[in-house]
């Protein structure tokens, strides 16, 4: 630790930490542009000059992010001189920068607006013409609106230490300087939608995220992507029903800063899904629309119905990687208690590629949020049981839950459920799945649902809904407790988080853990440390 | 882009001794000399020869393209035999580089950046050339000449004429 003076005043710091870090550790914010927490500081935007005592009673001004914490440094972030160059320097940056924030997409969330405001003039004495270059297209998620651009290089310097893949510089010299491109080699990578995320002003933008509703109307949803196993964390913005953007939340164990493309993009795969809206019940051969109780008779009926003829552990289960660890608890449960079956199984989506960044930012092969915790719950990490039951005769009927748009059946688990006397679905489309099943239940979606998942690194973290299922769907929760219900068993927890409790008491690996202690930052399985720093 | 350009065997070797001039981790450092080298073999900087540069570097092309577009005399355009400069920042402004540069244009028949139909001249300004205290100056190719006027213009031009 070190003790430094601001403004007179003595705090204790950590030493070796830059000055705008220590300083916001302390509240006090020091405006910035082009330092960003999750790159090397580079000193370039002169925004966060302050004075430091550089010989004694001498002060000079320095930047703040390229200054390292030392015990007995002196600083001052208030005198005139440092307010002086603030205002220059924020002059200098609009010299070029056009007044289109009543139609710019950062509007609200924008550093020049808020710092012009706190720390600029309110007028220019630039009387020439300002530089208009047009408009370029990136890359296939990314557009620059060059007029807005402040050049304070977050973006390529992104593109270097992070990727590393290193599409983006700045060309042509002085006042024509320009964020650019080479020729044939667009910002296409992996993360390119985090440059619009870091970029302190209008000018790096998604495509997917433009001429969209103002950015103060959304309510924000901390949550995680369901995209893969890594499960960034990640806020999503959310009007009328429907998410319009996914930001990535800082998790330095899970993601550090960023996101990946894909899982940033994925929530319009799950909102544009032809969706589930109400139950489905086979009749005459073929699926149609029931209520509720009618779906819910028809399930109990067909499950007693097995059990009856078939004898107990002739029903089985089958878990999801996209369910969360309570549903895939309460599945287990279901199982046990209502069908007396301990036969439990879990259909793995096949692998898809895996992808590490330049910074160590992890991209999992495993393309759902949830094998881990579902294995756990379930004590089962194939199908290989069930289908060897299936084959044998002594599964009669499966009970399954699905969820994953984009999850298709292979061939032989598919001819494997034909066979079956009784299937009942969670899902949330009409899937292959969905088809072969007796009984339907219209599911929720991860953006739909309350619960936790295990990460790849054996991290619970916490999903929370951005809104409810659509029409007549359900959380799949609610529907196993009911159905247990129906069956003459008490599950229990009434939600997710009594629901963890109970498992922290009887899951390995999850004891002690509560809803609250995994929190918004989720917590390692066993009270571990994360067994290697993700992030980057 | 269209196809790559390589170097040819003789300014392979050239590049091979100029990257060596610098310790493997700071290969980029050799951008400016390489960039000379392709101006050289080309007379011109295009974005293929960025590429080649970037490729012989081993760095992404875009940081290339941000080295020769910074500097004014690395030419991104084909140019004429030979490149005529005038400084037009504040003290050769003061000393008369205006009419230096009036006459070069009317004298050749060319505008800023142009080049004439014969192929031997193109018309340039350049900010400082670092000779304040000489000016008005004009760099022609990479030669400085001092205390220019439109009559010892005239002289130079002739002079390069003589070869």
């Amino acid at each position: 630790m070190a003790t430094i003076t601001i403004d007179d005043q003595q705090y204790t710091v950590e030493e070796g930490r830059n000055l705008i870090d220590a300083a916001a550790d302390l509240g006090i914010d020091i405006p910035h542009f082009c330092y960003h927490p999750g790159l090397a500081p580079d000193g370039n935007c002169r925004m966060c000059l302050t004075e430091m005592e550089i010989r004694p009673g001498q002060f000079g001004i320095v930047t703040s992010c390229t200054i390292r914490i030392k015990d007995g440094m002196n600083f001052r972030f208030n005198s005139p001189a440092v307010l002086d160059n603030r205002k220059g320097v924020m002059e200098f940056l609009l010299i070029n920068h056009p007044l289109d924030c009543p139609w710019c997409d950062q509007a609200g969330e924008c550093k020049l607006q808020d710092h012009s405001f706190d720390h600029g003039r309110g007028h220019s004495r630039f009387v020439e013409t300002k530089r208009v270059p047009p408009k370029k297209d990136l890359g296939p998620h990314i557009t620059l609106y060059t007029t807005r651009c402040i050049l304070c290089q977050r973006c390529t310097r992104f593109c270097d230490e992070i990727t590393g893949t290193s599409e983006l510089g700045v060309v042509q010299m002085g006042s024509k300087s320009e964020i650019a491109t080479f020729e044939g080699v667009p910002l296409d990578n992996k993360m390119s939608g985090n440059v619009a995320d870091i970029c302190p002003v209008g000018a790096l933008v998604t495509k997917d995220f433009l001429y969209k509703p103002r950015i103060w109307h959304y309510e924000k949803v901390d949550t995680f992507c369901p995209g893969c196993a890594t499960g960034c964390n990640t806020t999503l913005e959310v009007l009328h029903q429907k998410i319009y953007r996914t930001k990535p939340r800082h998790n330095e164990d899970v993601n550090g800063y960023w996101m990946c493309d894909e899982g940033r993009f994925c929530y319009h795969g799950w909102q544009d899904a032809d969706r589930l809206k109400a139950p489905l019940k086979r009749v005459d051969g073929e699926l149609r629309q029931v209520t509720w109780p009618d779906a819910m008779d028809a399930a109990v009926g067909g499950i007693q119905a097995v059990l009856a003829v078939e004898g107990e552990a002739a029903m089985g289960v089958v878990g999801s990687s996209m369910a969360t660890n309570e549903e895939n608890y309460l599945l287990r449960r279901l199982g046990a208690e209502a069908f007396g079956s301990p036969r439990t199984g879990l259909d793995r989506k096949p692998d898809g590629e895996a992808w590490t960044s330049k910074s160590g930012f992890h991209i999992d092969a495993d393309k759902t949020p949830n094998t881990r915790g579902a294995r756990d719950m379930l004590g089962a990490g194939s199908l290989d049981d069930i289908l060897q039951g299936i084959d044998d005769g002594s599964i009669r009927g499966l009970y399954v839950l699905g969820g994953d748009i984009g999850h298709t059946l292979s061939p032989d688990v598919a001819e494997a459920f034909g066979k079956l006397e009784f299937l009942v679905v969670h899902d949330v489309h009409r899937s292959d799945l969905a088809e072969l099943a007796d009984v339907v239940f219209a599911g929720a979606i991860p953006f739909e649902k309350h619960g936790t998942m295990t990460n790849a690194q054996d991290r619970v973290q916490r999903l929370n809904p951005a809104f409810p299922p659509p029409g007549g769907a359900r959380e799949d929760f609610a529907m196993l407790r009911y159905v247990a219900q129906r069956m003459g068993v008490d599950l229990g927890g009434t939600d997710p988080a009594e629901v963890l409790e109970e498992i922290a008491g009887r899951v390995e690996g999850y004891a002690g853990l509560t809803y609250d202690l995994v929190g918004d930052q989720g917590v390692m399985k066993g009270g571990e440390e994360p067994s290697e720093a993700a992030g980057g | 882009m269209s196809t790559p350009l390589e170097f040819t065997d003789a300014a392979r070797e050239r590049a091979a001794e100029i990257l060596g001039r610098y310790p493997e981790e700071y290969r980029k450092s050799a951008v400016v000399p390489l960039l000379h080298l392709a101006q050289e073999e080309w007379g011109y900087v295009s974005p293929e020869a960025m590429a080649c540069v970037a490729s012989l570097i081993g760095c992404s092309p875009v940081k290339v393209a941000e080295i020769a577009t910074f500097y004014p005399m690395f030419n991104k355009e084909p140019v004429g035999e030979n490149v005529l400069a005038v400084c037009h920042t504040l003290p050769c402004a003061l000393t008369g580089c205006a009419g230096v540069y009036d006459h070069l244009s009317k004298k050749l028949g060319i505008g800023l950046g142009e080049t004439t139909e014969d192929g031997r001249f193109t018309l340039r300004k350049s900010e400082c050339l670092a000779a304040c205290d000489r000016g008005p100056v004009l760099l022609v190719n990479r030669r400085l000449h001092t205390h220019v006027s439109p009559e010892k213009v005239d002289e130079i031009l002739e002079n390069l004429d003589k070869g």
